[in-house]
């Protein structure tokens, strides 16, 4: 899974830290999920959406519908 | 003041150091009061029993320690621990039944059973090391 969780933090100015605190996880995980090691669950996905205030699929995109 | 989730949040981090530190406490000194009494009072085989088995039901605590400890833990992190416990798993299985081979057809020592014990916390400390190491900032 494909996610824009670096470009939309760094439009808002926030650092890896602001971020977690926000999600309320650890800054290892954010850093987990931007680098796409790690895909978070549902429920953390619709909160990084409330967060970002934006639907969930201009967060997250499937890999290999993005690649076709 | 605003919650701070680091990668160690040293607030939980030491909650669950004291909650592990009085388990294991209260273990060592129950494996050290029921090794006395089998060694100085010769007790019957069901009391003998009984006294050996108290520091097992000890160790309870400290496996529900660590549970508390892993139920504070982010989603990400739980996952980290989670591998660990399996790769864990996976040595102690593959270190036992070698081992047992090597008892039963080349004359290796007889161990103790609590051996594998030893075995799954090394195993385990080692694998969530290098887990977050492969994951560090």
């Amino acid at each position: 899974m494909r996610n824009r969780l670096k470009v939309l933090r760094a439009e808002r100015n926030w650092s890896q830290a602001d971020l977690a605190d926000r999600l309320e996880v650890s800054r290892q995980s954010v850093n987990a999920i931007e680098t796409g090691k790690y895909d978070p669950s549902l429920p953390l996905a619709f909160k990084i959406a409330r967060v970002f205030a934006l639907p969930i699929e201009q967060i997250f995109s499937d890999e290999v519908e993005a690649a076709s | 003041m605003k919650k701070q989730f680091q990668t160690i949040d040293w607030s939980k981090a030491k909650r669950s150091f004291r909650r592990t530190a009085i388990y294991l406490g209260i273990y060592l000194i129950l494996t050290f009061a029921s090794a006395s009494m089998l060694v100085t009072l010769h007790p019957s085989r069901a009391l003998a029993i009984t006294l050996a088995l108290v520091p097992a039901f000890a160790a309870i605590g400290i496996v529900r320690a660590y549970l508390l400890s892993v139920r504070e833990l982010d989603e990400f992190q739980r996952r980290l621990h989670y591998e660990a416990i399996l790769i864990a798993a996976a040595v102690t299985a593959f270190a036992s039944v070698a081992y047992g081979f090597l008892e039963l057809w080349a004359g290796f020592p007889r161990l103790p059973a609590f051996f594998a014990m030893l075995v799954m916390v090394g195993a385990f400390s080692l694998a969530i090391v290098v887990l977050n190491w492969r994951h560090r900032l």
